[in-house]
């Protein structure tokens, strides 16, 4: 491998920051009012991957299952929080949340499993190097995924309401009147992820492709690692959304077969 | 009393006092009350839509907590004012297409109905539609919302018919209805609903919309 990357140091991503002016100017000159959040945004992504940084280089060296563990729960509480918030159509308490984190955690933790024991195998197959990066990658990106999911399935059984009871009066199961719902769901927490894939590689170049050749990697090894990445991101979504969905049914229904609006809050 | 098909006991939906009625093989009765009462509340809690605050249904000697729920509303079909669709087009929404075809003549619905766009259809062709879709299985009882709301005179005569057929052969209805010409001619007792609780009341009171 030609093993000739550049090295950065902090005097090179200062003077890249310097873009942000240009940001800033148009601020200023449109009165978007946007300064502050302009340095607010910049300051905490600066701020946030050091400490990423600090954090991983630190855990790398450690290498104690337990921290690393730590770390994982952090993010997937993070990742749950980011996935529920703001969303129109949420459920009553910690539902959405709940449903949200359990089946990113799940999903994003079985694929990131299969991809250690079976791609990476690393030694020990819980290497924070390997575990960290793959988990945090899956997990942002099914994020994505279930938060649209779950919003458009509240949205759906609030709007198909008629439907859904309709097909409960003349003796469906939850099952059955929910399919329209789950469907559109699915449909809608499956679309970015699909989009993603058909776009790469045309239309943009993914970042992490981009970090690696600029790196010093033959572009053919950087291909491959983001095919794998790509194929670990959709079947983590796939199973991410489908856990979301099929959770949120099971919410928004009960054992005798109702619809139950009345667990759905509406802002 | 022979021959009780659903039995109503203290029931208890939404704000609405308990509710005590009995229908019985072969009877329509009429449920009449104030608009915003519950009466499609109390529906809805027969076919168990929605959770009664307390009281009990009994489909002949089976009841409503110890059926499972599916099987419940097949026998005991609740039929919304307003129907809703979860299909592009009627067809969908039966189970045996083709004896619904038969059937479409009766309530005065054109052949082809089946495969047009629900979207395109007016209110009454849905809901005549949606009657058929309710009375397909031969459920046991029929909890009907103002089926004829938005029927023309002649339509409303053709429901009337199915429903009387209906009843002869062994169903039972309850009928919400504001209609009193329509309750006169079906209704063989006659229950009154607001906040005192539910009474049943002469053909007269109801003609004469008093308690």
């Amino acid at each position: 491998m030609i093993n000739q990357f550049v090295h950065l140091d902090i005097f090179d991503v200062g003077l890249a920051a310097i873009l942000l002016l240009a940001h800033g100017l148009v601020s200023v000159v449109y009165r978007l009012g946007l300064g502050r959040k302009i340095v607010v945004a910049g300051l905490r992504m600066v701020v946030q991957l050091l400490l990423l940084g600090l954090v991983l280089q630190y855990l790398f060296a450690l290498n104690a299952p337990a921290w690393t563990v730590l770390l994982i729960v952090i993010m997937v509480l993070f990742a749950g929080r980011e996935a529920t918030a703001r969303q129109k159509y949420r459920f009553t308490g910690l539902w959405g949340f709940a449903f949200g984190t359990g089946a990113m955690a799940a999903a994003s933790i079985v694929v990131t499993v299969f991809a250690l024991t079976t791609q990476f195998r690393p030694d020990p197959w819980y290497d924070p190097r390997f575990v960290i990066p793959l988990l945090g990658m899956v997990l942002g990106n099914s994020l994505n995924g279930v938060s649209l999911g779950l919003m458009r399935l509240g949205e759906a059984a609030h709007d198909m309401r008629p439907a859904i009871e309709a097909r409960l009066a003349v003796g469906g199961t939850r099952n059955q009147a929910f399919a329209p719902a789950m469907r559109v769901a699915m449909q809608n927490g499956l679309t970015p992820v699909l989009n993603s894939m058909s776009a790469c590689g045309i239309v943009f170049i993914p970042g992490m492709m981009t970090g690696q050749i600029l790196a010093g990697i033959d572009p053919l090894q950087a291909v491959l690692y983001q095919l794998l990445l790509m194929f670990l991101i959709a079947g983590a979504t796939g199973l991410g959304v489908w856990l979301a969905v099929r959770c949120g049914v099971w919410r928004l229904s009960d054992p005798r077969h109702r619809l139950r609006l009345d667990r759905l809050k509406i802002r | 009393m022979a021959d009780r098909v659903l039995e109503i006991s203290d029931l208890v939906a939404g704000d609405l006092p308990s509710v005590t009625l009995a229908l019985h093989v072969g009877e329509i009765v009429t449920l009449r009350g104030p608009s915003g009462i519950g009466k499609s509340r109390l529906l809805r809690a027969i076919a168990d839509l929605e959770p009664a605050r307390s009281g009990s249904v009994k489909l002949r000697d089976a009841n409503l907590a110890t059926m499972p729920a599916p099987k419940w509303r097949d026998r005991v079909r609740y039929l919304a004012a307003e129907p809703g669709w979860w299909a592009e087009t009627p067809g969908p929404h039966f189970r045996e297409i083709s004896a619904v075809r038969t059937r479409l003549a009766a309530l005065l619905l054109p052949e082809n109905i089946l495969e047009r766009p629900i979207a395109e259809l007016s209110t009454g062709e849905r809901q005549r539609l949606a009657l058929l879709r309710g009375m397909e299985g031969a459920p046991a009882v029929l909890l009907l919302d103002e089926p004829t709301s938005a029927l023309d005179p002649a339509a409303s005569d053709a429901v009337v018919d199915m429903l009387r057929i209906y009843a002869k052969r062994g169903g039972a209805v309850l009928l919400v209805t504001h209609n009193p010409q329509q309750a006169k001619l079906l209704g063989h007792r006659h229950f009154h609903l607001d906040q005192t609780g539910c009474h049943e009341i002469s053909l007269d009171d109801m003609v004469a919309g008093v308690k």
